[in-house]
């Protein structure tokens, strides 16, 4: 969320507002193709409009509203559902797209992730090298923070607001939280529809965001320890879990600086 | 399978104090620098500004954000004041907490600081320029 290290540093940042939060792109390459990132925005405003749940002509309002059939949306639409239902059984139900409602459903969960995986294909497609994509606070990085020779990602503490619970460093990583800060998003246990106790807030990395928010997502609403027994047995990702006492348990690999 | 168990730390970043070599010629200048007015929704307006003071000795340039302010903040309600009095200071001493001890980014964020966090990365472009 903020970036607020300055000092001498090349490259270009951009903000921009999409799927209701802000986007901050940070490039540290030398001469930015910035025709890249009008690219890289115009895909994530493609994504909100064919995804959103809040726009009424987006494929998913319209497969909700019986409007459109599946076989008839389009095939990254049916893409994203299928990978969701695989999630769903990876995470043995605790991330569904119907959590919210048996009637209807919402991928937003793993599409604002798998976005910022597709906008950081983008971005190296046009010979990026070192950049972060932060979609409110979930992120893609890539190569290192220029002049320094990796990113460094605080996880926001979740109980203080002004101090940073661990440092996470890393190249190419993908590091989604989630957790029961104040936002107006609450996730809750879709097997029982209340929210989960006995956890603050589940941290993971890997190597794809979309997937890392899911996991971060359903792990949260497991609650307490059994999210971080879970989280240790992923492969590919790593994760920190902070309990409802302030314990924080994280798997072995969690790349804590 | 291994777990690593550690006790949550109270300021896991510790702010490790730049050595300032004494040098020759120095020359300090300070700039302020606004950020974008950004609509926070459903708490209304707000909007970043920074202090920037660039120090230069010889090819050496480092720049360093001193202050933070919030010229325009959520006031219209009482549930938006009440968080512009507790959020925002909060806020601002995370922002340059971050900057000394060198955050790039910050996963977990919330509904305001988002706001924050743009019209404060607008600040920052245009800081970036001088």
């Amino acid at each position: 969320m903020v970036s607020a290290a300055v000092g001498v540093r090349p490259g270009i940042r951009r903000v921009e507002h999409v799927m209701g939060i802000p986007i901050v792109v940070d490039v540290r390459d030398e001469d930015v193709d910035a025709a890249a990132l009008e690219r890289m925005f115009a895909w994530l405003r493609w994504v909100d409009a064919t995804f959103s749940t809040y726009k009424d002509d987006s494929e998913i309002s319209r497969l909700n509203r019986g409007e459109l059939a599946l076989e008839d949306s389009a095939s990254v639409v049916r893409w994203v559902l299928e990978r969701c239902e695989e999630l769903r059984g990876e995470t043995r139900g605790y991330f569904d797209v119907r959590a919210g409602s048996p009637l209807t459903i919402d991928p937003s969960g793993f599409v604002k992730g798998w976005s910022v995986d597709r906008a950081t294909d983008i971005l190296q497609e046009a010979g990026l090298r070192n950049f972060a994509v932060n979609a409110g606070g979930d992120m893609r990085l890539s190569g290192r923070a220029v002049p320094e020779t990796c990113w460094r990602v605080g996880i926001q503490h979740p109980l203080q607001r002004d101090k940073i619970a661990a440092v996470v460093e890393g190249n190419d990583l993908a590091v989604a939280t989630s957790g029961a800060y104040e936002r107006g998003e609450h996730v809750l246990d879709p097997h029982t529809g209340r929210a989960p106790r006995g956890i603050l807030s589940v941290t993971v990395v890997g190597p794809e965001l979309g997937t890392a928010d899911a996991y971060a997502t359903a792990a949260f609403a497991m609650g307490g320890e059994a999210a971080a027994h879970w989280t240790a047995r992923l492969h590919g990702y790593d994760a920190m879990t902070i309990l409802a006492d302030e314990t924080v348990l994280t798997t072995a690999g969690f790349p804590a600086a | 399978m291994k777990k690593a168990i550690t006790t949550l730390f109270g300021a896991a970043v510790i702010a490790l104090p730049t050595g300032n070599a004494a040098a020759a010629q120095k020359k300090v200048l300070t700039k302020k620098f606004t950020g974008s007015t950004v609509d926070t929704g459903r708490y209304g307006l707000l909007r970043v500004a920074i202090v920037v003071r660039k120090t230069i000795v010889g090819k050496k340039v480092t720049r360093r954000i001193t202050s933070i302010t919030v010229p325009v903040y959520p006031n219209d309600t009482d549930r938006s004041a009440f968080i512009s009095q507790n959020a925002i200071p909060v806020l601002i001493r995370e922002a340059l907490q971050a900057q000394r001890a060198r955050i790039d980014l910050v996963s977990g964020a919330t509904y305001t600081s988002d706001a924050f966090a743009t019209s404060l990365q607008a600040a920052i472009v245009a800081e970036k320029k001088w």
